[in-house]
């Protein structure tokens, strides 16, 4: 969800995803549709500098062996233990805070299911590790022209204009590995089941039941040919933006008789 | 064999401040990849330029490219899975260089790295 405020004070708040957040999206639901549970914890938690051992507010699901991540943890950090709402980290935290985002989670959910394009790249795969990548980009077509709108007043003052429109977006998954065709088959079948829909339709998106087909095209690097595989399929996403804008208070009303004379009517103030 | 590393570290080539290697390793984590905070690693070398600075007038604005050759005793890295680590980056003259090959001699006791300017402007 983000905001924008304008120069006229108005706020413009909007519920559209970006490519990065439908592609950590995705990143869960095709490790799930894999067979691999992300095991994902959001909480809080509390750190002290130097220190491994934090506290969290929620210790329901949190077990030894997780990778955790959050501020002040470092890259790789799992848990070694947990007793109540105590766990004590591989790594000491490197900052002092109070009630900061924490989340522990299956590392090998991340590290089969990666995120194509970080901004300074990422370590690459082996030959014979199963890795599948995802990259969303937005799409243009024409259920994205219309947009529908309501005006719903709040206090006398103003209202708020509640939009809706439909973003189109293609999931583009590129598998490696030895197993890669039957794991793209595997991504595309489980996305059309009613657990994967469920669970899309909570954040308003929708998949368009064209179920593309997996390409195989092995690719050479380095004397070695790869296995290759890819499919790309289309989801609408249901964008919902609100602005809060003020309400006519008066309006003044010039009649234009045929003779040129004119007769001015103040109206008044017509709060809603 | 002939130690060239004696060679990139004499004082008539290295470089009189020494060089900055940056370090940044990671994980894989909800989200994407997740770099640590990067390590910084005293080391000395020779730095000569390997293509020169230019400039590519785009639209959107200048941008300035360009890449340095570092000779160094130190071992340097592009991107290594094993070492859960990007490209090093090297810290000069003040401007930032990542790693983009590295060319490693290191029987005769030294690395050559061909670095790339990351700024841009």
């Amino acid at each position: 969800m983000s905001s924008t405020t304008f120069p006229n004070g108005q706020t413009l708040t909007s519920s559209a995803q970006t490519p990065e957040s439908m592609a950590s999206l995705f990143q869960i639901l095709v490790a799930q549709a894999l067979g691999i549970d992300p095991q994902l914890i959001v909480t809080a938690m509390s750190t002290t500098a130097g220190s491994a051992v934090i506290t969290v507010a929620v210790a329901a699901g949190i077990a030894a062996g997780q990778q955790s991540a959050g501020a002040g943890i470092p890259a790789g950090t799992t848990v070694l233990s947990i007793t109540g709402n105590v766990a004590t980290l591989s790594q000491p935290c490197t900052a002092t805070a109070a009630d900061v985002a924490v989340t522990f989670s299956n590392a090998a959910a991340w590290y089969a299911v990666r995120i194509e394009w970080p901004q300074e790249g990422q370590p690459a795969w082996g030959i014979t590790e199963d890795i599948c990548f995802i990259r969303a980009t937005p799409a243009d077509t024409p259920f994205s022209q219309a947009r529908d709108s309501i005006d719903t007043p709040n206090d006398g003052v103003s209202l708020t204009k509640q939009t809706a429109y439909t973003q189109p977006w293609d999931l583009h998954f590129c598998l490696y590995g030895p197993n890669c065709a039957d794991r793209a088959r595997l991504i595309v079948s489980a996305l059309s089941l009613d657990w994967a829909h469920d669970a899309l339709a909570q954040l308003g998106i929708y998949v368009v039941p064209r179920w593309n087909r997996p390409t195989y095209a092995p690719e050479v690097f380095q004397g070695q040919w790869w296995p290759r595989a890819d499919v790309t399929l289309q989801f609408n996403e249901l964008v919902q933006e609100s602005l809060i804008a003020p309400t006519a208070l008066g309006i003044e009303v010039t009649l234009v008789k045929e003779n040129i004379l004119t007769t001015e009517i103040d109206i008044g103030s017509i709060a809603s | 064999m002939i130690q060239v590393g004696d060679i990139v570290n004499d004082p008539d080539f290295a470089q009189p401040g020494g060089v900055t290697i940056i370090r940044t390793r990671g994980s894989f984590v909800a989200g994407g990849w997740r770099a640590n905070a990067p390590i910084s690693i005293q080391s000395s070398g020779t730095i000569v330029p390997a293509e020169a600075e230019a400039l590519e007038q785009v639209p959107e604005g200048d941008r300035v490219s360009g890449s340095l050759q570092f000779l160094t005793t130190d071992p340097i890295y592009e991107t290594l899975e094993s070492l859960g680590a990007i490209s090093d980056k090297v810290a000069w003259n003040g401007q930032t260089y990542r790693v983009q090959s590295v060319t490693p001699w290191k029987d005769f006791g030294f690395y050559s790295a061909i670095l790339v300017r990351m700024g841009g402007a």
